[in-house]
């Protein structure tokens, strides 16, 4: 696999301001949506992020993409900074850099048809010369995700859940991006169609070399899909690991009620998973110290007072006091 | 144990271009109460048509065109508009697959909820807000007070989706149905999302329709299970039969189809092909064409067959006759990557 870094992001921050006053208008607090936010992904490879809902998954990919502004932090696309590209530039990043989004429905333009919905990028970034020319491709895009060709006509109302995520799917493949940031892209899909599609995005990785960030809550397409996966919790991150690392040792407390938490496909196994007491945090008031704290069943007292950085373990990458080095609480506590 | 929901026979159609089409074929299946019926089936097989069309919401271009929907005794499809309205959000309410269709953008979370209180109880509107902000609570909102004021494109996927999930439940609904619910969640609040609704279950003796592909949430929540495919129901059975020994073939696949955490596989097993469209349904198995079993006899459309006590299967390979072809049902499924 290849080893060059193709993007990078740095300390990436993204505050929406929650408003109130009589007129809504002043500004009262902030949700720290995404908060300081550091990971690399090379070419070819395939990053997972997963973490509790609300964490700021869908925001850490938009805001790569810039589709929201970041409040801080760099974003590094073959090591330029995109947050300070041009218009023009912007324009041609969005064609490298695409985004499957979450929610199927509110991503596509209710009076388009299908096959106009999936041509559209191959004229804006003029991908594809001759109306023939862009219908054939339409369809082979069409195929390619397991759509019929007589639905080429239709509009994206008449599809069931699933079947409009595979409209996303193909056009964002219309693009011929080098990076794919994939968010939940095959959640709405029933198992059958969500493994044809995930064989079929490893199909064009290999043949293209894509590189995707794939954003899913589902942990065993995790596990199958991706080869490293950060671990997200109320806007940061808090573990990263190898797949088999993360699988077979989680380190951090969240990411192990994580893993406990995953349906089995066996009606007779009574799992035990880790259930996680206390209230979920607010990401406008998180918690002092470690976010997880309130929750976490290995707390100790530095937990609620220091927040843990993320920090290099034999390799892998995590954020809790657990593995602190034994003399470290003393100096700071 | 008491029928709560009956449904025989259903049909829903679409009308194009001036011509009918058969979306949901002949769909029969009960729901006891208390107890959790679970729908599973290739995506666009008719799932949440079929339970739209329980809760007449359909939209426009569908109806139903036959067949009877029974709630608690009472026939459903010969309501006024105004009667199902009565009856929905109190007898029955549901999870809708994607909150945004079905979250008014324009007024915010707490006015929603609290209309819905109101319509359906003698709550006062205090009441109705407190309520509104405890289920807000219950299904695991953080700063729930101030995500009453919030507009639901403020929200996160996942708390969308919660907030419908409290609207839902804000009643105490007899009958939940429950259209993929936990999809846009992670694990750890599905699993505090799937043991509430579990309580009120117990509580109140709810009794749940649960559509998801998820099939390990199937093995966890469901008593009964049925598959679709095509408009069709292919099989029905015990969750632990399901899960055991799947009779049709494409159940097979599906269960073949999921990822599996202990291995370590490059490509997933899949079902090759996709879903006929309505102009091409095939006169026989609706399955045929994807079936590596097809043999002469699925040609015709195969009848469910009762497989033993825990099990149904629309399947030729399960006609006392299809002796000669017993070896096939042996390895039936387990379908390859294509
Ligand atoms: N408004 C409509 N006009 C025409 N066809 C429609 C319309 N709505 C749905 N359909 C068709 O009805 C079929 C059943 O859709 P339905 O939404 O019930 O599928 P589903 O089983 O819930 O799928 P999924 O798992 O993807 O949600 C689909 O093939 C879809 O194309
Ligand atoms: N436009 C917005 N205005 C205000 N707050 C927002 C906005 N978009 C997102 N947020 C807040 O930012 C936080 C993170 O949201 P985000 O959509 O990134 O979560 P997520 O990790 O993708 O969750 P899910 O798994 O539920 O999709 C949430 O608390 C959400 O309420
Ligand atoms: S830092 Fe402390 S509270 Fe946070 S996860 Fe680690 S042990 Fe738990
Ligand atoms: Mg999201
Ligand atoms: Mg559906």
């Amino acid at each position: 696999m290849a080893q060059e870094t193709i993007l990078e992001v740095k300390n990436l921050k993204k505050y929406f301001p929650i408003k109130g006053g009589i007129f809504g208008k002043k500004t009262l607090n902030q949700v720290k949506a995404v908060d300081d936010v550091s990971f690399h992904v090379k070419k070819g490879e395939t990053l997972g992020i997963v973490g509790e809902s609300g964490c700021g998954k869908s925001t850490t990919g938009k805001t790569i993409l810039q589709l929201i502004e970041a409040t801080d932090g760099e974003v590094l696309f073959k090591g330029k900074d995109i947050t300070k590209a041009s218009k023009q530039e912007m324009k041609n990043l969005r064609r490298e850099i695409q985004i499957i989004f979450q929610d199927p429905f509110a991503s596509l333009n209710p009076r388009m048809k299908v096959g106009e919905i999936i041509e559209e990028p191959l004229i804006n970034f003029g991908l594809c010369e001759g109306k023939k020319a862009r219908r054939d491709r339409v369809l082979e895009l069409m195929d390619q995700v397991g759509l019929r060709p007589e639905q080429i006509d239709r509009h994206p109302h008449e599809f069931s859940g699933g079947q409009r995520q595979r409209i996303g799917i193909a056009r964002a493949l219309a693009c011929e991006p080098s990076i794919i940031i994939a968010d939940e892209p095959v959640s709405a899909l029933d198992v059958s169609i969500q493994s044809q599609v995930l064989n079929l995005l490893r199909d064009l990785q290999k043949e293209l070399g894509l590189t995707y960030i794939f954003i899913s809550h589902d942990l065993s397409v995790v596990k199958h899909f991706c080869d490293r996966i950060g671990v997200m919790y109320l806007g940061r991150m808090v573990e990263m690991a190898g797949k088999h690392e993360l699988y077979d040792r989680p380190l951090h407390p969240y990411a192990e009620a994580l893993l406990s938490a995953v349906p089995v496909m066996d009606p007779k196994r009574k799992k035990k998973d880790i259930i996680l007491e206390g209230d979920v945090p607010s990401p406008s008031d998180p918690p002092k110290g470690c976010a997880f704290h309130p929750r976490c069943p290995m707390k100790m007292d530095i937990c609620s007072e220091v927040r843990p950085q993320l920090e290099n373990q034999n390799g892998r990458f995590v954020a809790c006091h657990l593995y602190d080095q034994p003399t470290e609480p003393e100096r700071t506590g | 144990m008491s029928k709560v929901l009956d449904v025989k026979d259903l049909e829903v159609s679409v009308k194009i271009d001036n011509e009918r089409r058969n979306i949901v074929n002949k769909v029969s299946f009960s729901v006891n109460e208390g107890e959790t019926l679970g729908i599973v089936g290739e995506s666009g097989c008719g799932k949440s048509m079929t339970s739209l069309s329980i809760m007449d919401l359909l939209p426009q271009a569908l109806s139903v065109t036959g067949g009877s929907l029974t709630l608690n005794g009472e026939e459903l499809t010969k309501l006024s508009k105004n009667a199902y309205r009565k009856k929905r959000g109190k007898e029955m309410a549901m999870i809708f697959q994607e909150p945004m269709t079905s979250l008014n953008p324009v007024y915010t979370i707490g006015f929603q909820i609290v209309e819905l209180v109101r319509n359906h109880t003698k709550k006062s509107k205090k009441e109705a807000y407190d309520r509104a902000l405890h289920m807000l609570k219950l299904v695991g909102i953080p700063r729930a007070d101030q995500v009453l004021h919030e507009y639901p494109h403020q929200l996160s996927g996942g708390m969308r989706q919660r907030v419908m999930i409290a609207m839902a439940l804000s009643c105490n609904p007899g009958l939940l149905i429950a259209d993929e619910p936990t999809t846009a969640l992670d694990v750890t609040i599905q699993a505090q999302i799937l043991r509430l609704m579990q309580s009120l279950q117990d509580e109140m003796n709810m009794s749940i329709v649960m559509i998801t592909h998820d099939l390990g949430v199937v093995a966890e929540t469901c008593d009964r299970v049925i598959v679709m495919y095509a408009g069709e129901v292919v099989e029905e059975a015990t969750v632990e039969e399901l899960f055991e020994s799947p009779k049709h073939p494409y159940t097979k696949g599906l269960v073949a189809s999921v990822p599996n955490m202990d291995k370590d596989e490059e490509y997933l097993s899949s079902i090759s092909g996709t879903v006929p469209t309505p102009e091409q349904m095939p006169t026989g198995c609706r399955f045929a064409p994807r079936c590596k079993h097809a043999f002469e006899a699925c040609h015709q459309t195969p009848p469910l067959f009762d497989v033993n006590e825990q099990s149904k299967s629309r399947c030729w390979l399960y006609h006392e006759e299809a002796s000669n072809v017993q070896e096939g049902r042996k390895e039936v499924g387990a379908g390859n990557h294509s």
